[in-house]
This record gives C-alpha cells, structure tokens and sequence, in this order.
C-alpha cells in the first residue's frame, strides 16, 4: 500500500483533532498558543500535499503554506507580547482568570 | 513488489508517529518549557513530511520559522514569566477537572470523526483526472528542481496582492510588539 493524499489528510485531520484537544484541555494561556500552533501546521500540511497531488505543476499550495507560516508567526509575537504584559499587571496566565471583559 | 511499497511508505508512518507522539507529548507534560522543546519534534516531523512530498523549500521554511524561531520565542516568553511554582498547578488541574477533559476529547473525536469521514467520502482519483494531476504527473520529474522558481513566480505575480499585505502586516506586528511590550504603556 502505497501512500496517498488520503493517508496525508487523516494525518492532518488527526494532528488538527489533537491541537484543538490541548487548546480545550489547556488552562495556561502559552500551552493554548503552542496548540494554535499545531493546529496551523495540520492545516499546512493540508496545503502541500494537495499541491503535491492534484496540483503538481503550479504548486499553488507551497505559496499558501509560505503565507500561513507568516502569519503564524505574526500572530505568536502578538500573543506573546500580550500575554507578558498580562502577566506584568495580574501576576498569572491561567485561562480562566481571564474573565474580567466577560458579561 | 508488496514488500517494495511497504518499504517505501515506512518514511511516511514513522515521520507521523513522531509528529503525533511529540505533539500529545507537549500537550500532557506538567513542564511548560519541555513542553516547549517537545514541539521541536512536531515540527521537524512536519518538515520530513513536506520533503517527502517534494516541497524542499517549504519544508527548510518550516525547520527554520517554526523550529527554531516561533519555538525560541515561546520558551523565552515561558521563561521570563518564570511559571515554576505554576507548573505544578497545571498538571493537577488539567486531570483533576474530569468533566473538562471528558467535554475536550468527546469534541476533539468528534472534529476528528466528521473530517475522516468527509475525506474517506470523497473520490481523489477523480479529483485528479479533473484537474488534470495524472497527466501532468509525468512531467513532475523533468520540473523537480523548479519548485523554487515557481513559487516566487506565483508570489510575485498572481498573489501579489496577498504578498504586499504580509509586508504590511507584518510591519504593523513589529510596531505593535514594540509598543505593547514598552514599561509605561498609556
């Protein structure tokens, strides 16, 4: 048995399902940020093998992924700087103490 | 020649069982920085997968914007909020609060069950016949090495408008970082 897209794209749904497990599971607000994390890599992975499989001349899906990894990276510098300014005014990171704006 | 194709989808089933090991591994240690290192083995098993599937330059991207720089950054911010005394906390509240757990894994296996069954549902051959992957697969071999050249192709024509927005966005990220990260923020 050879592998195909469709073994690609278990492994991705099951790397996404374990990335939205740490982000339900997690209390502390960077293991919730490293789960987001994996979850955008299962999403990537998504994107190259489809190019890789349907797509292998212009590969459409490397260019994609190549704008995923940047805005994942945009978006852990500013998570990061907001949770350590949270942490210089409340002394802790727990997600459930993050309630103050909630109605 | 069953031997043969197992021996070639071996490189595919062990790059995963480290990905997934690694990941599950980072989402159950009490140890946030260990957890932090623990998604080096994540990703570096993601960036096999991409070589293995012919994107050379993605997969280098991965190792060095995801392994080393997004990981770095996280484990210094961990450190500088030095958690230790939390750490402890964290793994008895994570398998303390029983309903949390059971309400995480009945919806991370549902998640997972609706998108297998979505991809099992579909007929890829056909997929491929239609937009043309089987007969352009032959000609994958001659185009191998131009993988680079044509992503900066497409990037710098068709996704123009997507490219100058990442410079954009990413400009406004290094301002934002800088000001929220100030002492006397107003």
């Amino acid at each position: 048995m050879t592998v195909t897209l469709v073994h690609y794209l278990t492994f991705s749904a099951l790397l996404f399902s374990i990335g939205l497990f740490g982000l339900l599971i997690s209390r502390n607000a960077f293991r919730v940020l490293m789960s987001i994390e994996i979850m955008l890599n299962a999403v990537n992975i998504n994107f190259v093998a489809f190019a890789h499989f349907l797509d292998p001349l212009a590969v459409k899906g490397q260019a994609f992924s190549l704008f995923v990894m940047a805005i994942a990276a945009a978006e852990v510098a500013i998570g990061l700087s907001l949770l350590l300014l949270i942490y210089r005014n409340r002394m802790n990171i727990d997600m459930d103490s993050f309630a103050t704006i909630k109605w | 020649m069953q031997f043969l194709a197992t021996i070639s989808s071996l490189p595919f089933y062990i790059l995963a069982t480290i990905s997934i090991i690694c990941a599950l591994g980072m989402i159950l240690n009490p140890n946030l920085v260990r957890a932090g290192f623990t998604l080096i083995g994540t990703f570096i098993g993601i960036a096999g997968l991409y070589f293995l599937l012919n994107a050379n330059f993605v997969a280098v991207s991965q190792v060095l914007i995801y392994a080393v720089g997004i990981v770095l950054v996280i484990v210094f911010a961990v450190m500088l909020c030095s958690l230790k005394e939390e750490a402890h906390n964290i793994k008895e509240s994570v398998f303390s609060s029983k309903a949390r757990v059971t309400f995480a894994v009945l919806i991370s296996s549902l998640v997972f069950a609706v998108l297998s069954f979505v991809i099992r549902s579909q007929d890829w051959q056909a997929i491929a016949k239609l937009t043309g992957a089987e007969r352009q697969s032959s000609l994958v071999q001659l185009v191998d090495d131009k993988y680079l050249s044509q992503i900066g192709f497409l990037m710098l024509n068709k996704y123009i408008l997507p490219f100058e927005l990442v410079s954009v966005l990413l400009l406004i990220v290094l301002i934002g970082t800088i000001l929220l990260s100030k002492k006397d923020i107003k």
